[in-house]
């Protein structure tokens, strides 16, 4: 090998230190870019020259420039972060129906003698409620115990219809955030379909990966992720690019497709997401997503195995149509434990207005007419009201066995409307109902503070496959740069050996 | 396990996140005293607590019935033993009665009899609150005195007093008693009437014997000594429920403490476990901030110059 190859062998080893530096220099510069991978100089060993003393090595060069990635990491970490997405989402919701109730225990609102109590909600409005009965129960004729007994059962009615309407103001949020988590969902595809063109193009042309764009591209994913549960496959076509679906729990092959090639977010077969129809309180609406393609299948709303069940927006689905529901009108019959707080809610105020009712109507008024309805008949949590106005109306006084009122000073209906205090279809459903949301936002709790445990364990896995280090990065770059001027040093020896050369000749 | 640059702050943030959070929780404690403020704090504790809670309420409410028919009752008695006053000194005077005594004397007895007679229907009339306390109808008395010497029962005696109260968790207790009616048949038992004596028609009838000069016959001293029985009957009845209800009182009080301490025991806070908790937790979270702030301020570019 000449003296001219030796120099060319030193300006490929300055340009070798160069790349791995520059290289450097971006992990440094990506040290706290999210989902950045770092990145590595392929360095070889250049060709051998057959020399009568044997292979002569011609240097080294780039071979390529590589992310450090783990495909299985990147794969868990979407899977976690559908979860988390859930059960964040669901924690979040859950804590705010909780909230919607009301309902608190305090020492504040109490004397010492009682100890804690209910401070706040319809648990509270409850026992005053019962507590004007019992009181007018002992004293039937007096006025001021009377229209106690009015307010306290008007304020019940307010109450009740104010935390049903607080839950269905959280709903109401839910289906708007529904409505930017769907948008979200669709620029995220869209920007996805995109980067797979740009990587597509640049390494049909460049025959190289595109480490960076492929970043950005994952990050993108895990994002979407986070929002809904998807599958990602590599595109039958093109292997550098993604198709992404909403994961079908089934795989009956009706796929909701949200990137498909360079296509998505609606485009040529792809889906669009939104919500289907626009919240009502009236109508309690369901929250249903729909699916919109421009040449493919519509579903709207989507169902069944298609229907989003993790990420924010499976959370969101599950908090509408789960935690809170959809019922409007009082259930025939007790609802169950895990159904929703709307039909709970419903059946309470219906339970405490028929029997209330009932009762009532056994009763005499003060003018020994027989009692009409206490609570406006056939209402609803919604609609829930006193329907007597004129305290001398209320029928406290019992029956003397002879359909005749016992007298004005008789107590005895007031009594047994105060005994409803005991009934399993009023507080105790009540209490249960509110037990039910708190067990529902514990769960979720717990789900969610395990999930971020486990999400950052499997982010600290991934973080030491493809994070960036300053120390290493920083060591790296002292290795490249000395190793750049030993290069620079051996040109400099070359060239003196050059000059040498040339001035022997003079 | 390889260690980079974003790893610490991560982990860091994570844990000094969780660190801030105990310390809300127990400042939360310690400030409100209740550990269990929401339902999803610990469902089945605030569930119970607040079940507690509603029987407390209830007991509270009782109490204060308690209280009524607690004065009720006294005024009750107090009636009785002025009753029983009135009916002594009546039989007192029915045994003075005798054919010992003239005419004359006979009718001034007959006067104090008659007195007697008006102050045990005014007994019987009595009001609480501006409602007759044993019988009768809103504006109707027990007796009627409007035929005065003359009285009778009035009619629809039934329909007036509150007879019954709930004072504790158990069935409602009667609280009220009545003067009676004339139908000694039909179970509406009182203080001047039971199903063998008619009080009203003895004294009235042991009256109108003395003031038309008459003495007394064995058989009205016997009515009369009946009518002390019945009336001697209320009184024990009035002073026993009386003692019943100051001892059902005394157990409420003690229930509503006990019951309060349960709902504490559920969602109280132990104060000395809440602050040492406290201050366990801000100890970590010192030590956190300490030494997550050395060694996020040392990499290797401190070394290089």
């Amino acid at each position: 090998m000449g003296l001219n190859a030796s120099l060319l062998m030193g300006a490929r080893s300055l340009s070798v230190q160069r790349s791995s530096l520059e290289v450097t220099g971006h992990n440094l510069a990506n040290v706290n870019t999210p989902n950045a991978a770092r990145q590595r100089t392929s360095i070889m060993q250049d060709i051998t020259i057959p020399l009568g003393l044997g292979q002569q090595g011609m240097g080294s060069f780039v071979e390529s420039i590589e992310s450090l990635r783990s495909s299985f990491l990147d794969e868990m970490v979407k899977r976690q972060n559908s979860l988390q997405g859930l059960y964040e989402t669901r924690d979040q919701m859950a804590s705010l129906v909780q909230d919607a109730m009301g309902e608190s225990l305090s020492t504040s609102e109490t004397s010492a003698t009682e100890g804690i109590s209910s401070a706040t909600g319809i648990q509270q409005s409850l026992n005053k409620f019962f507590d004007a009965w019992q009181d007018l129960a002992a004293d039937p004729s007096s006025t001021i115990k009377r229209n106690e007994v009015i307010t306290r059962g008007e304020n019940l009615a307010m109450d009740i219809q104010s935390s049903y309407d607080r839950v269905l103001d959280v709903k109401a949020g839910i289906f708007e955030q529904a409505g930017s988590v769907t948008s979200e969902i669709n620029s995220l595809a869209s920007d996805i379909a995109d980067l797979n063109d740009e990587i597509a193009r640049i390494e049909i042309n460049t025959q190289s990966t595109a480490n960076d764009l492929r970043d950005r591209r994952q990050e993108l994913v895990e994002q979407l992720s986070t929002l809904v549960n998807i599958d990602v496959t590599l595109n039958g076509t093109n292997d550098a690019m993604i198709d992404i679906e909403l994961t079908d729990a089934n795989g009956s092959g009706n796929d909701v497709i949200l990137v498909n090639g360079v296509d998505g977010a609606g485009a040529a077969g792809t889906h669009s997401l939104s919500v289907t129809a626009a919240f009502t309180k009236a109508a309690n609406t369901v929250l249903q997503i729909s699916a919109t393609s421009a040449t493919g299948t519509d579903y709207a709303p989507i169902a069944g195995a298609q229907e989003p069940t993790e990420g924010e927006l499976g959370g969101l689905l599950l908090a509408a149509n789960s935690d809170i529901g959809s019922q409007t009108t009082v259930p025939g019959a007790a609802p169950a434990s895990s159904a929703p707080l709307t039909n709970k809610l419903h059946y309470f105020a219906g339970q405490m207005i028929a029997l209330t009712n009932t009762l009532h109507a056994t009763g005499y008024d003060q003018a020994g007419a027989a009692g009409g309805a206490f609570f406006t008949a056939g209402g609803t949590a919604a609609n829930i009201s006193v329907a007597i106005t004129d305290s001398d109306d209320i029928a406290a006084a019992g029956d003397d066995g002879a359909g005749a009122s016992l007298g004005v000073l008789d107590g005895t209906v007031a009594q047994s409307i105060a005994d409803l205090r005991d009934n399993a279809n009023t507080g105790e459903l009540y209490r249960e109902a509110v037990a039910d949301i708190g067990i529902i936002a514990q769960q979720a709790k717990r789900n969610a503070q395990a999930q971020e445990l486990i999400t950052q364990q499997i982010n600290n896995q991934r973080e030491a496959v493809s994070g960036i280090s300053i120390d290493e990065e920083m060591t790296n770059m002292i290795a490249f740069q000395r190793a750049f001027e030993a290069s620079a040093r051996f040109i400099t020896v070359i060239d003196q050996m050059m000059q040498r050369v040339v001035s022997m000749a003079q | 396990m390889r260690v980079t640059s974003n790893l610490y702050p991560e982990v860091f943030k994570s844990q000094v996140n969780y660190l801030r959070e105990r310390q809300l929780l127990y400042q939360n404690q310690i400030t409100t005293g209740v550990s269990v403020s929401k339902s999803s704090d610990n469902p089945v504790a605030f569930q119970m607590s607040q079940k507690i809670a509603a029987d407390q309420s209830a007991r509270v409410g009782y109490l204060s019935t308690s209280g009524e028919v607690t004065s009720l009752m006294e005024s009750n008695y107090q009636a009785m033993s002025d009753l029983m006053q009135g009916l002594s000194r009546l039989s007192e005077l029915t045994i003075k009665g005798n054919n010992a005594l003239d005419s004359e004397a006979l009718q001034a007895i007959g006067q104090e009899t008659d007195s007697l007679v008006q102050q045990i229907v005014a007994i019987a009339n009595r009001q609480h609150d501006g409602n007759y306390l044993f019988g009768g109808t809103t504006n109707q008395p027990p007796i009627d005195e409007s035929g005065s010497p003359a009285y009778a029962f009035n009619s629809g005696n039934t329909t007036s007093t509150v007879t019954t109260a709930k004072i504790n968790d158990g069935p409602a207790v009667t609280t009220g008693i009545v003067a009676g009616d004339d139908d000694m048949t039909d179970g509406f038992d009182g203080f001047l009437v039971n199903g063998t004596v008619n009080t009203l028609t003895v004294i009235q009838d042991i009256r109108d014997t003395f003031l038309a000069g008459n003495a007394v016959t064995s058989t009205q001293i016997q009515n009369m000594n009946n009518t002390i029985d019945l009336a001697s009957e209320f009184v024990g009845i009035t002073s026993a429920k009386l003692s019943a209800f100051d001892l059902n009182e005394r157990v409420l009080q003690e229930n509503i403490r006990s019951a309060a301490a349960r709902i504490d025991g559920q969602t109280g806070v132990n104060m000395t476990d809440a602050i040492t908790e406290l201050n366990r937790t801000q100890s970590h979270y010192q030590a956190a901030l300490q030494s997550g702030a050395r060694i996020l301020n040392i990499t290797l570019l401190n070394y290089l110059r």
